[in-house]
């Protein structure tokens, strides 16, 4: 005798809100894939995840300071201002408007990693330190911060030699195969390597969330703070750190992005925060704090680019894909206020 | 390693009494959504309308770049 198939329709319901978001984003991507078949080829799919993974990795550190309940708004103008450095330092010598002639030697590209990163970590030291010491709103302090980087990088461009604000361009060679060489698997399957760098940066944080004392520590303050204190977590100390590797992550990511995108100027990074925040919020990752996994910051930050990609592939005019962008955030905070609101 | 790793997570279990002066630790979070107010039910309304305007929204713009 055959079994009857209950169907609890308000457990339907309930699965269909919770998965809303998921649910549209899968709709937007069959139906570009319909009236666009040459959509889902392998290139394209490779393009998204390399213009994923340096926002992706920004979507790394963003994600510790939103499981601690805070944000982070200068992730861009940081992002700006260490690629700026960068890129400064990594014009090919035979170019005659190089920001420094007295270069004349390609420098070793660990001097320009180090200072991108050494940047961006003193910008989330200073958010770290408002957040945890001075228990100062994340929204304030970054914002802050974020204009200071974005005068700093304004200044730092506009004194060039020439005394023009142009962008930074022209990178020795070196510098760009970091990012746009390839893995070829096959003739049609080339992997940029910065997609490589995303994966290894993933585990690493993947390690860190799961595996170690700092990452049950972050989880714990972003819970609930008071408890944490009593039972013995150093609160501030744990803030710091996240930010401090948020800053790392950071750093590396405007390195990589000066070499992806071949030209810094003090637009470099503008609404990447917006991008990062949303990547992870689309992610699950809770704005309510102690709620978020590695995988999902992943997985939002594929999602995001795969929807911004569909959304210029299908010609849709740029300012109604701002409508469409903002929509998707505001649901994924929805569904996220939705899910807080039925444990409480 | 793996001992002082449990151990942290011994710690890290909520308490729900003060050490010294066994009053009740207030458990409500102060976060960005502790202040809301609404039911399930509205929240709910709230969800589909925006999936709605998100759809429609998708459809104008698919709609005006093709035709």
């Amino acid at each position: 005798m055959e079994k009857a198939i209950h169907y609890n329709p308000k457990k339907i319901g309930e699965f269909l809100l919770n998965n809303a978001l998921y649910l549209i984003l899968g709709i937007i991507l069959i139906t570009v894939i319909v009236i666009e078949p040459r959509f889902a080829t392998l290139s394209n799919i490779i393009n998204i995840l390399k213009q994923a993974s340096t926002k992706g990795i920004l979507a790394l550190g963003c994600a510790g300071l939103i499981v601690l309940a805070g944000t982070d708004l200068s992730i861009g103008r940081v992002l700006g201002l260490s690629a700026a450095v960068t890129a400064s330092l990594v014009q090919s010598t035979t170019y005659a408007s190089r920001m420094y002639p007295q270069i004349t030697e390609p420098v070793n590209l660990l001097i320009p990693l180090g200072l991108s990163i050494a940047i961006a970590v003193v910008f989330s030291l200073i958010n770290g330190f408002g957040v945890a010491k001075l228990h100062l709103h994340a929204f304030i302090i970054t914002l802050g911060t974020s204009l200071i980087a974005y005068g700093l990088n304004c200044i730092y461009i506009e004194s060039q030699p020439s005394g023009s604000a142009q962008a930074l361009s022209t990178f020795e060679q070196n510098f760009l195969d970091i990012v746009n060489k390839t893995v070829d698997v096959s003739s049609a399957v080339k992997i940029p390597y910065v997609i490589f760098y995303f994966i290894i940066l993933a585990l690493i944080m993947y390690f860190i969330w799961n595996k170690t004392k700092l990452g049950k520590n972050m989880f714990a303050v972003g819970g609930n703070p008071e408890a944490a204190a009593v039972s013995g977590v150093n609160v501030s100390k744990t803030i710091i750190l996240v930010f401090l590797i948020a800053g790392v992550l950071y750093g590396i990511a405007a390195f990589l992005e000066a070499a992806r995108v071949q030209s810094v100027g003090a637009n470099t990074g503008i609404n990447y925060e917006l991008d990062a925040i949303s990547a992870c919020v689309i992610g699950g990752v809770s704005f309510s704090g102690g709620v978020g996994t590695i995988p999902g910051v992943v997985l939002g930050s594929i999602i995001l680019q795969a929807i911004n990609y569909c959304l210029y592939f299908l010609g849709i005019n740029a300012y109604i894909q701002y409508i469409i962008k903002g929509l998707i955030i505001i649901l994924a905070v929805s569904i996220d206020v939705r899910k807080y609101l039925a444990k409480r | 390693m793996e001992d002082e790793l449990k151990l942290s997570e011994l710690q890290q279990e909520p308490f729900n009494q003060a050490p010294d002066k066994g009053e009740p630790i207030e458990r409500v979070k102060n976060n960005l959504y502790s202040g809301i107010k609404v039911s399930l039910r509205t929240m709910d309304l709230i969800i589909l309308s925006i999936a709605v305007l998100l759809i429609i929204t998708i459809f104008i713009g698919v709609f005006t770049a093709r035709f």
